[in-house]
């Protein structure tokens, strides 16, 4: 087989397994690897692992263990930045999970997901025509244009802000927000579905692009020129896997909610003397899939330090060396105590920088950590950064 | 057995899971089963991960009392076995063992847990306004503890000398399970330990010296022709900016030519040596301009700054290269610096006469010192060309050795070198130590004393010899078809 002429380029699962040098730089940074410990829940067992998983014997001769900790995973992207040969470990897992499905060694914890979103449309256990009941609860609905209106910006907002009560308050702020700038915002309501990312961790490329072909109808029919999400997993979905789906031009340029805040930031669209001074000391956390993933760090920081009021100090892991929240790959569904122990050491680390306020800009992100700081009884108010800041003009 | 004694001490720390035990039986290098079930029997029959020096102890005592080899372990990022076991036993995984602290009152030292990675304890210190004096190129992989057994030389040695220079004590479990302080003035001392690759005792904690963040640093690339007019400038740079110059990096033509197929940028075709200052501003002014009158001098120049820069951010990516080769050999060398031109030119005539792409860079970790690692391609999907293609690695030994070197490590696959690496005091002092300390033998048996008998340098040298002529002839007859 000749080589493609980028080194750099995912070369497949095999190759890449052999481009491992099993020199270990991945275990200090793999948030489940510190949880666990042993070396078969290092980064470097599971390209190991990939070897034996991947091909050959079949399913039966394959014990249990040994695909529980190849999917023991949060896809955060740290073994990818601290990898000297370079490999792209994001890809590297998925491919994994797509081989592990082919050969029916994917878990029923995946399974069972799958099957509720081919149900429902959504990762929730809710009726998808429930997914807009957030508009309700809008001090201004006139913000959100009805079908067939004209809007600025359409909003994609994404399963969980959408159905779990803990983070609802997401949407609700970055419409309130649009809406203070004197924009529309559009939105699918109940039109929209899963983004598919939830599919692609479980190794079900076919049925995501499903969902991506049906959510590209539905955002095109929109007709925004942008379309903007709170949710990192989703923007990451967009940017890096819709173009493929699309076969071309996306409907609208994709942004995460933060950048569209300090672009409308920066083109003078919100009155910073309104905004009531938060006379908080706030820390930040990078979600994977917005930070590392896509590589966006500083808009976020941007946002922050420009709230009145606001002492930014930064946790002592941040930007590429951020630890993840223990809430993505969907290791929740596998394995819900390891998510809630790399999210205590996610808080701790947040509290030990004096700060009473927790931020990010992710949905899943918030849930998380929002928990976790309840049953650390940490004394830190968890909050999204979009509903940081529509407080302020409340 | 081993997994129910121990259990009340370490609870769901100790493992015999066949799962578990297998990620335990390697490290970095790729071993053919066959050829390592006739040298060593790697899988161990139970993996404990302590806590604390306590539990290092009961597995320790646990083990003494059963004859039971224990094997310490770090990152096992190395690849001549050190922490591999030889003969099953217990593998005792030291990464819990990682806590950084406390930071002495003046500033001076810190105590350090032996599975803290060198990545970890930099960044910790870096928090507190506070800098490692030397660490690995491996240090996102390597433990404190793990270094310092393998005889830590590396990124900063050349300023502030090996790492038993800088550390003050040890925390020690020795083989009958005592728990120990040693420095330098206990019997025995501390000295023992370092360089000892995990055979004398487990070492749990370490009392580093450290030092104030340098004010201001600043990255320099010298490119020549030869790599003689480099070792030159290495020699004249160490001398006449000690103090100010932390490390120095030297790669050869060949490895630069594999980093500009991975698009390094400016890809230089020829040698070059990085050299890296600390310092107050203007001392690195003066010490810029000292480097770029010495380069000039010997024929060299100074190449763009942001390059050297790039050298300096890639430090702990030396294996970016297996993106082009994704099996490589690798023979790593302590040799004199004066030497080194002399040893690359050597390893060039070996590559031409056996169609081998070696590549070397080294780090010069004293003014008279260079830490050389020479790599080749391979293929471990072909176990007969692999083999014989590691037989490689016995002639570069010879030459690394030949040219006044010395392996940097033993393990297992490096005890061959022993007789020829070491004067006879030296090595009758080695084994006396380890007679004295573990006079039963249980702590990580059958390396780094005494080649195994597939390893006895007697059979081996030949060997190898005979391999590479086998290797020719099959390559001649490949090459004819």
């Amino acid at each position: 087989m000749s080589r493609p002429r980028d080194p750099w380029a995912f070369q497949g699962l095999e190759e890449e397994a052999r481009i491992c040098a099993r020199c270990g730089s991945c275990r200090g940074i793999c948030p489940t690897h510190a949880q666990v410990g042993w070396e078969s829940s290092s980064p470097r067992a599971r390209v190991l692992l990939a070897r034996e998983l991947a091909g050959g014997a079949g399913a039966g001769k394959v014990p249990p263990e040994a695909v529980r900790r190849a999917l023991e995973c949060t896809l955060c992207g740290g073994c990818r930045e601290a990898c000297p040969a370079g490999i792209d470990t994001r890809t590297f897992l998925l491919t994994l999970r797509e081989r592990l499905r082919e050969r029916g060694l994917d878990p029923e914890a995946y399974r069972l997901l799958a099957a509720n979103l081919a149900a429902r449309g959504n990762v929730s256990p809710f009726d998808n025509r429930l997914r807009a009941d957030w508009v309700e609860e809008l001090e201004d609905p006139a913000a959100i244009a009805g079908a067939g209106e004209p809007a600025e910006v359409g909003y994609f907002v994404g399963c969980v802000s959408s159905f779990y009560p803990a983070v609802s308050d997401i949407p609700l702020g970055v419409a309130a927000l649009i809406g203070r700038m004197g924009k529309r915002v559009a939105i699918l309501g109940e039109e929209e579905l899963c983004c598919g990312f939830p599919l692609l961790l479980a190794g079900r490329p076919d049925e995501a692009r499903g969902l991506m072909g049906r959510n590209l109808e539905r955002v095109a029919r929109l007709g925004v020129r942008t379309l903007v999400t709170g949710c990192p997993s989703c923007y990451h979905t967009w940017t890096h896997d819709y173009p493929a789906a699309a076969g071309g031009p996306l409907p609208a340029r994709v942004v995460h909610f933060t950048e569209y805040l300090l672009e409308c930031l920066r083109a003078g669209a919100l009155d910073l003397g309104e905004a009531e001074p938060l006379e908080e000391t706030v820390t930040y956390h990078d979600p994977c899939d917005l930070g590392r993933n896509s590589g966006l760090y500083e808009a976020p920081r941007e946002l922050l330090r420009a709230l009145p009021g606001v002492r930014f100090v930064e946790m002592e892991r941040c930007r590429e060396e951020a630890l993840c929240c223990g809430g993505g790959g969907n290791l929740q569904s596998l394995d819900p105590e390891l998510t809630r122990g790399i999210a205590a050491e996610r808080v701790a680390e947040a509290r030990a920088t004096g700060a009473t306020v927790l931020t990010s800009a992710c949905q899943q992100c918030v849930q998380v950590l929002a928990e976790a700081a309840r049953r650390t009884k940490a004394p830190l108010r968890v909050v999204d950064l979009a509903v940081l800041w529509a407080e302020r003009f409340e | 057995m081993h997994a129910a004694a121990l259990l009340p001490e370490l609870g769901p720390r100790v493992t015999t899971s066949l799962l578990e035990r297998r990620f335990y039986a390697g490290d970095l290098a790729y071993v053919p089963p066959a050829v390592l079930r006739r040298v060593a029997d790697p899988l161990p029959d139970a993996v404990a991960r302590p806590a604390s020096v306590e539990e290092v102890v009961a597995v320790v005592r646990h083990a003494a009392a059963a004859g039971t080899p224990v094997v310490p372990r770090g990152g096992g990022s190395t690849a001549y076995g050190n922490a591999v076991p030889v003969r099953r036993g217990i593998v005792l995984d030291l990464n819990g063992l990682d806590a950084v602290g406390p930071v002495a009152a003046d500033g001076a030292t810190v105590w350090v847990g032996a599975g803290a990675t060198w990545w970890e304890l930099g960044r910790a210190l870096g928090r507190r306004g506070l800098a490692l004096g030397s660490y690995p190129s491996s240090a996102r992989a390597a433990t404190v503890g793990g270094w310092f057994a393998m005889g830590g030389l590396g990124i900063g040695s050349l300023a502030h000398g090996p790492l038993v220079d800088r550390v003050r004590a040890v925390e020690v479990v020795l083989p009958d399970g005592e728990i120990r302080r040693l420095d330098r003035e206990t019997d025995p001392p501390l000295g023992w330990f370092a360089g000892s690759e995990g055979t004398l005792g487990v070492v749990t904690r370490v009392e580093l010296a450290v030092r104030r963040k340098p004010a201001a640093e600043s990255h320099l690339l010298v490119g020549a022709e030869e790599v003689g007019s480099l070792v030159s400038v290495a020699a004249a740079v160490a001398e006449r900016l000690a103090g100010t110059v932390f490390h120095l990096h030297l790669n050869d033509g060949p490895y630069n030519r594999m980093l500009a197929r991975l698009g390094a940028e400016g890809g230089a075709a020829g040698p070059t040596l990085a050299v890296d200052l600390e310092g107050e501003a203007g001392e690195l002014a003066r010490a810029e301009e000292v480097v770029g009158r010495v380069a000039a001098a010997e024929g060299g120049s100074l190449l763009a700054g942001e390059r050297a820069w790039a050298e300096w951010r890639e430090r702990f990516h030396a294996l970016r290269v297996k993106r082009l080769h994704p099996a490589l050999l690798g023979a790593e060398l302590l040799l004199p610096l004066e030497t080194l031109a002399d040893y690359l030119a050597r390893c060039g005539r070996l590559a031409a006469a056996h169609g081998l792409a070696l590549a070397s860079y080294g780090h010069v970790v004293a003014r008279d010192r260079v830490l050389v690692m020479t790599l080749f391609p391979t293929d471990e999907r072909a176990p007969l060309r692999y083999l014989l293609d590691a037989s490689l690695l016995e002639k570069l030994y010879s030459l690394g050795l030949r040219a006044g070197g010395a392996p940097y490590a033993i393990g297992l696959w490096n005890t061959p070198y022993l007789e020829r690496a070491f004067a006879p005091p030296a090595l009758a002092e080695r084994r006396a130590r380890k007679r004295r300390l573990d006079p039963r033998g249980i702590m990580n048996p059958g390396k780094s004393y005494r080649a195994p008998w597939l390893l006895h340098p007697l059979w081996f040298g030949p060997g190898m010899g005979a391999a590479r002529a086998l290797r020719r002839l099959v390559g001649a007859r490949e090459g004819s078809r």
